[in-house]
């Protein structure tokens, strides 16, 4: 399948996120991995007061009539002030779980279209025509998941709509 | 007796502990002090991955150890899907 999803969900994270407002969006990366010295590093080299990150895993049902695009979605203080106002600011490790100021587990799943077939014979009808139906399903998947992060983040900001 | 009572005490506590999916939430004078976002998109697949029928004993019997051990054998004698099927489906 010549698709590249990692770029795809950069892209619809970065139209949908950077119109958060108040957040005011400044860079926006991608990481194929991240250890927890990765991230640290990360966390160290941002200049930004927070750092927002979104993980991202997609999936084929257990019968593969349909996907599941799943987000972790995570919010880290950087700056003194929101250190201090998050009671994290005495911690030693800055990047600890405990530290986040904001945490979402959201999930979108999305049938395909494949009248009635599933498992092995399922896979065989999604690869044709270099499983456009797929790579369909999970640009509408990653579009809604984008949906719901920005909702969900402007819910926990007490805001309607961005 | 009072060991028991104890040891119920701790095997509920656990239960309940393992039960709980915390969120945190903003507060507007946090908000007042967010005055720049960096955003780290991470993905760390290279194809799209088969989901397995999981073994939810644990979220049934309300978390805790054992039910957590039992999730986990049954996962691991479980037979994966066959990963063959699924290179046709790499997603960079």
């Amino acid at each position: 399948m010549d698709y590249n999803y990692p770029a795809t969900l950069k892209a619809s994270i970065e139209s949908g996120v950077g119109k958060v407002d108040w957040l005011h969006t400044q860079q926006f990366a991608l990481e194929r991995e991240v250890t927890k010295e990765r991230f640290q590093e990360i966390y160290q080299q941002s200049s930004s007061c927070v750092l927002l990150t979104v993980k991202v895993s997609y999936e084929f049902m257990p019968d593969f009539t349909g996907i599941s695009v799943k987000g972790g979605v995570n919010m880290w203080p950087r700056s003194d002030q929101l250190r201090e106002l998050s009671g994290t600011a005495k911690r030693k490790d800055s990047v600890s779980m405990n530290n986040r100021i904001y945490y979402a587990a959201l999930e979108v799943k999305k049938k395909l279209d494949l009248d009635g077939v599933k498992g092995k014979a399922a896979i065989d009808v999604l690869a044709e025509d270099n499983a456009a139906g797929v790579r369909k399903a999970l640009n509408e998947a990653t579009e809604e998941l984008t949906s719901l992060i920005v909702e969900d983040l402007n819910k926990s900001a007490g805001r309607r709509s961005t | 007796m009072a060991k028991h009572f104890t040891a119920t005490l701790l095997f509920a506590a656990a239960i309940v502990i393992a039960g709980c999916k915390s969120e945190y939430r903003l507060n507007e004078s946090m908000l007042e002090h967010i005055q720049s976002t960096d955003v780290i998109v991470v993905v760390d697949q290279h194809e799209i991955n088969a989901q397995i029928s999981r073994s939810n004993v644990a979220m049934f019997a309300g978390g805790g150890l054992i039910p957590a051990l039992i999730d986990v054998a049954s996962r691991t004698h479980r037979p994966k899907t066959p990963r063959s099927w699924l290179p046709r489906f790499a997603t960079a």
